[in-house]
């Protein structure tokens, strides 16, 4: 199973992130799996560099945390998407966009 | 992007609060993660414990991701140094001895530059606290604020008819106003019960005074063009902001009252701005009268139309785009040839003679009037330079204390290191340590130079017995303190930062070594004993010595030279002499009545028990006022004008015996020389060496050329000329300058109704015994004669203390400086010894062991410190004596060798290096052989 997954590029791991807590708030374990569902399983985020970056990501302003109770009544950090956070989204979104389309481009030349 | 700032900030701010908290809730996050993923492979069908091991296996470094997460908040920088203070502050308290002394050390520094500072910036520096001061322009001599000539029309200070010419005649100043002193002035405010009588200090100034300076009034108003016209017509004066709040508790409804001053009545109409005593540095005034008012003020005197009365300072702004120069040279000119057209024939050509060796002086105003600043700028500045060593001395001596602390921690440094503390890190610690030292040290340093200028300025004011305080604007110039404590920081970072690159840079990080080396205390004690632990620590301390001592060198010789100023010989019994002063100005006496009034005065205090002898005299000793003129001596050719130059005195009968002068030759002015007969005049040695070389100058004639004076004493614009014949000749005393070489001097009678032009009676008494027991019945006695005329009675001693204050001032601020260098060469002295022994327990304990006495380690520690303290001395000996050169101008009756001050000097250091290394010693000397093994 280890092998199938890819390892993310750089800088991508914001862009999912943000993506993800664009539909609903979530903790920082409900994040990880989602993606991890959602890419059919091809993604996997690497533990140790999600919580640094849902940090760095509050520090920006573009998430913001919120103690609450789990789904089986325990207590866990939510975190959830800032209006800041949802143009960053946006902006970053249509840049990636941009950058796979390009590449496509140049893949397809022969 | 600033949303993201702020953002960023605000969430950073937060971090750093509640830190703690955010450290749990980390670790309660991170919990739950690790549970929910336990719980996910548990449904997958694995157990409890295998689910949890995978979780976190998966999971990775649960602390580096604490690390990263931290990284990530960025508060990481803030929060370490927010630790190391706490540290810094710990460990500075766990040490008092080392911190006390630092800050002290450091306080002390930065104060005592900060306050000498102080006082030389109000007293040399500051600019006067007027509108663009650097236009100002004065055109007289700015030291000659408080004197008055008659005679030949001189520029240093100029009469009111040349101020009027240069005024409407130069083309370079917007305007320009005159100022002059008052005299001594009587004022009585209020009347009846409420009355108080005063002499405070005034002038009178031209209408434009204040619109020259650009001074507005704070309350009330200044002076109009109206009031300078006529005089005698607008009786209003100006009071300064600080008379306003003493005299009248600064209320409102001083303006309008009215004081008598000399007995006109004078309305107060303006106060001036706080802060404004007025253009002449040095001597605060109360208030400022209109020049018209003079002649009503000071009847008699003929101060606004007579051209011989010399008597104003003058001040003028510069027009835009004129410079300093182009202001010297018209008004050089236009002055030169205001007073020209006045003279003729000799005069003239005296007076071009006079100017070609002392020219016009024209010099910047923007630092005002002051009478004694140039005599004392120089030695202030090279005290200030002096005590610019002694920061220098104070970071030596911050420097070695942190050094020792640095090496004595150089196992702790390297086991961090060796540990992977990052090099970084650790300056980071010592640096916060450093900047926490400087600024408390800085901050307590502002507080003892506040205080230590209060202390400076108040020992400068109760210098002066005749000349009044030296005020001075005390408001401490944050530049200085700034400058100060920015070098102390600089030194301290220095000499903290060095050392601990050294001590944590790669090549010496060698663990096994420095733990070994610690271990074997006991076996390597001798070794590490002899050579110091702290690697420039001696020589630091031992050049803050040499400091010290070029200090104590310089302030032995200054006190050595005031000494000699007071009790040096100036030719006169200076210690049982009292001089009487009785002021004229506004009393009856003038003519016969004032001649019959003199010596009523010397034989009614002759004959006061007690008193030997009394004489009345013109100008007397060390009374102000001084007299000269041009004489031609029989048989002798003048090469020069300046050789015909004497000064002169007019004296009464048995003067020289009640001085204690000697006669040389021939007698004395005595009573035959009152009534009648060939006028007599007896010469000094100077003046007789001068034109009679080697012959017998009795019998020669001398003849004087002076203004002449009618019947009521009021100066004429004639000369007379009066012959003398020589009857005896003087030793040379001093009369009116401790320090000058005596000049020509000749004595004659009262010519009257001569007043002198000091309008005072002149009395000087020879006491037996000590003159202050007499001082009140000699007044008591003066009463009697002269009612209730201002009368002043002092021992002659005190008046000639008076005349070298500001030598006084420079040995009372040398040697409170010099204290304060002793005290920070004790302190830099203990501080290396404390820390020398401290880590040479194992030593000491070694030698106990082996049977050494607690005293022969006490002497041992005791002879390191003096044999450091003896090569600071030997450096600082040479040192100070080519150093002394600079202030050579101040000493009197000193060579700069002066063996006595310089043996002083040398025993107060030593003694000082004793008293300072004591403590320690015998802490050393205590140490057993137990201790040095439970150090182990």
């Amino acid at each position: 199973m280890a092998d199938s997954r890819l390892d993310l590029p750089q800088g991508t791991l914001d862009l999912l992130i943000l993506k993800a807590l664009s539909l609903e708030p979530m903790h920082g374990w409900a994040i990880s799996e989602r993606i991890h569902q959602v890419s059919r399983e091809t993604l996997q985020i690497p533990q140790g560099s999600l919580y640094p970056a849902l940090h760095r990501l509050e520090r920006r302003g573009w998430i913001k945390a919120e103690w609450g109770a789990s789904d089986n009544n325990r207590r866990a950090k939510y975190y959830e998407l800032t209006r800041a956070g949802r143009k960053q989204l946006d902006a970053e979104a249509r840049d990636w966009e941009r950058l796979t389309t390009a590449v496509a481009l140049v893949m397809r030349m022969s | 992007m600033l949303a993201e700032l702020l953002s960023d900030i605000r969430y950073r701010l937060r971090a750093l609060s509640s830190r703690d908290s955010i450290e749990r809730e980390l670790d309660d996050e991170l919990r739950f993660h690790i549970e929910r993923e336990t719980e996910k492979y548990e449904r997958h069908g694995m157990s409890r414990d295998a689910a949890l091991r995978r979780a976190r296996l998966a999971f990775g470094g649960v602390e580096q991701m604490k690390e990263a997460s931290r990284d990530a908040r960025g508060t990481e920088r803030l929060e370490s140094i927010v630790r190391d203070l706490r540290y810094a502050v710990r460990s500075l308290e766990s040490r008092p001895a080392f911190t006390l002394t630092v800050v002290a050390t450091l306080a002390l520094g930065i104060g005592a530059n900060t306050a000498i500072f102080t006082l030389v910036d109000a007293l040399l520096l500051r600019p006067l606290p007027v509108a663009h001061p650097e236009q100002l322009v004065i055109a007289s001599d700015p030291t000659q604020v408080n004197n008055n000539n008659v005679g030949a029309p001189i520029t240093d200070f100029v009469s009111y008819l040349l101020y009027r010419d240069v005024r409407a005649r130069n083309t370079v100043f917007t305007d320009m106003y005159a100022n002059g002193w008052s005299g001594p002035i009587d004022v009585q405010i209020g009347s009846g019960a409420g009355t108080t009588a005063e002499q405070p200090h005034a002038r009178f100034v031209t209408g434009n005074f204040f619109s020259v300076l650009g001074v507005p009034a704070y309350a009330g108003r200044t002076f109009t063009a109206a009031e300078d016209e006529t005089p005698g017509q607008d009786p209003v004066a100006v009071i300064s902001y600080d008379y306003w709040q003493r005299r009248f508790s600064g209320s409102r409804a001083a303006i309008g009252r009215v004081m008598r001053v000399n007995d006109v009545a004078v309305t107060i109409v303006g106060v001036t701005p706080p802060g404004f005593s007025g253009d002449i540095i040095g001597q605060p005034l109360d208030f400022w009268l209109p020049m018209m008012m003079d002649p009503v003020i000071q009847p008699g005197m003929n101060l606004l139309n007579d051209r011989s009365w010399s008597w104003l300072m003058m001040m003028g702004r510069l027009k835009p785009g004129v410079t300093l120069e182009q202001a010297r040279q018209n008004v050089s000119a236009v002055e030169a040839n205001a007073v020209r057209e006045n003279l003729s024939g000799a005069a003239q050509s005296q007076f071009d003679d006079g100017l070609k060796a002392n020219p016009i002086q024209v010099v910047s105003g923007a630092r005002g009037f002051s009478e004694r600043r140039a005599e004392y700028a120089k030695a202030l500045w090279v005290l200030m330079a002096a005590v610019g060593l002694v920061i220098l001395v104070v970071c030596a001596n911050v420097s070695s204390l942190m050094l020792a602390r640095i090496v004595a921690r150089r196992r702790e440094l390297t086991v961090r290191m060796t540990l992977g503390a990052a090099r970084g890190r650790l300056m980071q610690q010592l640096l916060v340590e450093g900047v926490l030292l400087a600024i408390v040290s800085s901050v307590l340093g502002v507080f003892a130079a506040t205080w230590g200028s209060r202390v400076l300025l108040a020992t400068v004011g109760g210098s002066s017995v005749v000349a009044g305080p030296v005020a001075a604007d005390t408001t401490l110039d944050l530049r200085v303190v700034a400058f100060a404590g920015a070098m102390t920081l600089a030194c301290v970072l220095l000499f903290g930062l060095l050392p601990a690159l050294r001590a944590t840079s790669g090549a010496n990080v060698d663990l096994a070594a420095s733990l070994r080396s610690q271990g074997r205390n006991l076996m390597g004690a001798a070794r590490v004993g002899g050579r110091a632990n702290i690697p420039f620590g001696r020589a630091l301390v031992a050049a803050q010595i040499a400091l010290s001592m070029l200090l104590l060198i310089g302030g032995g010789l200054l006190a050595r030279s005031m000494q000699q100023l007071l009790h040096a010989d100036i030719g006169v019994d200076r210690d049982h002499l009292i001089a009487v002063r009785v002021r004229l100005s506004r009393s009856p006496y003038v003519g016969a009545r004032l001649a019959q009034f003199r010596r009523d005065l010397a034989n009614r205090i002759s004959r006061v028990p007690g008193v030997d002898a009394a004489a009345f005299a013109g100008n007397g000793l060390f009374s102000e006022g001084a007299s000269g003129g041009r004489v031609d001596v029989s048989g002798f050719v003048p090469q020069a004008d300046s050789e015909r130059v004497v000064s002169l005195d007019r004296v009464g009968p048995n003067y020289f015996h009640a001085i204690g002068a000697r006669l040389l030759r021939g007698r004395g002015i005595g009573m035959q020389d009152l009534e009648a007969g060939p006028p007599a005049v007896v010469i000094n040695e100077t003046m007789a060496k001068k034109y009679f070389a080697g012959c017998d100058p009795l019998g020669g004639t001398v003849t004087l050329v002076v203004p002449a004076h009618d019947s009521a004493g009021r100066t004429l614009t004639r000369l007379d000329t009066l012959h003398y014949r020589i009857v005896g000749v003087v030793r040379d005393f001093q009369s009116r300058d401790v320090r000058g070489t005596p000049r020509r001097e000749m004595y004659t009678v009262f010519d009257d109704p001569y007043t002198g032009n000091s309008g005072m009676a002149k009395v000087v008494a020879h006491v037996r015994g000590d003159p202050s027991r007499f001082v009140a019945p000699i007044r008591q006695a003066v009463r009697d004669v002269a009612g209730a005329l201002p009368i002043a009675v002092d021992p002659v001693n005190d008046l000639v203390r008076g005349s070298v204050s500001e030598d006084v001032l420079l040995v009372q601020v040398t040697i409170f400086f010099c204290v304060v260098t002793l005290v920070l060469a004790a302190l830099g002295l203990y501080g290396v010894t404390a820390y020398s022994t401290s880590q040479r327990t194992s030593e000491f304990g070694l030698r106990a062991a082996l049977g050494a006495e607690p005293g022969d380690v006490t002497r041992m520690v005791l002879g390191e410190a003096v044999r450091v303290a003896v090569i600071g001395v030997v450096i600082g000996v040479p040192a100070g004596l080519l150093a002394t050169r600079l202030i050579r101008a101040q000493l009197f009756g000193v060579g700069t060798i002066d063996v006595p001050s310089l043996g002083a000097a040398i025993l107060v250091l030593l003694a000082t290096a004793v008293v300072a290394s004591y403590v320690p010693a015998r802490r050393a000397a205590k140490v057993g052989p137990l201790e040095a093994l439970r150090l182990e």
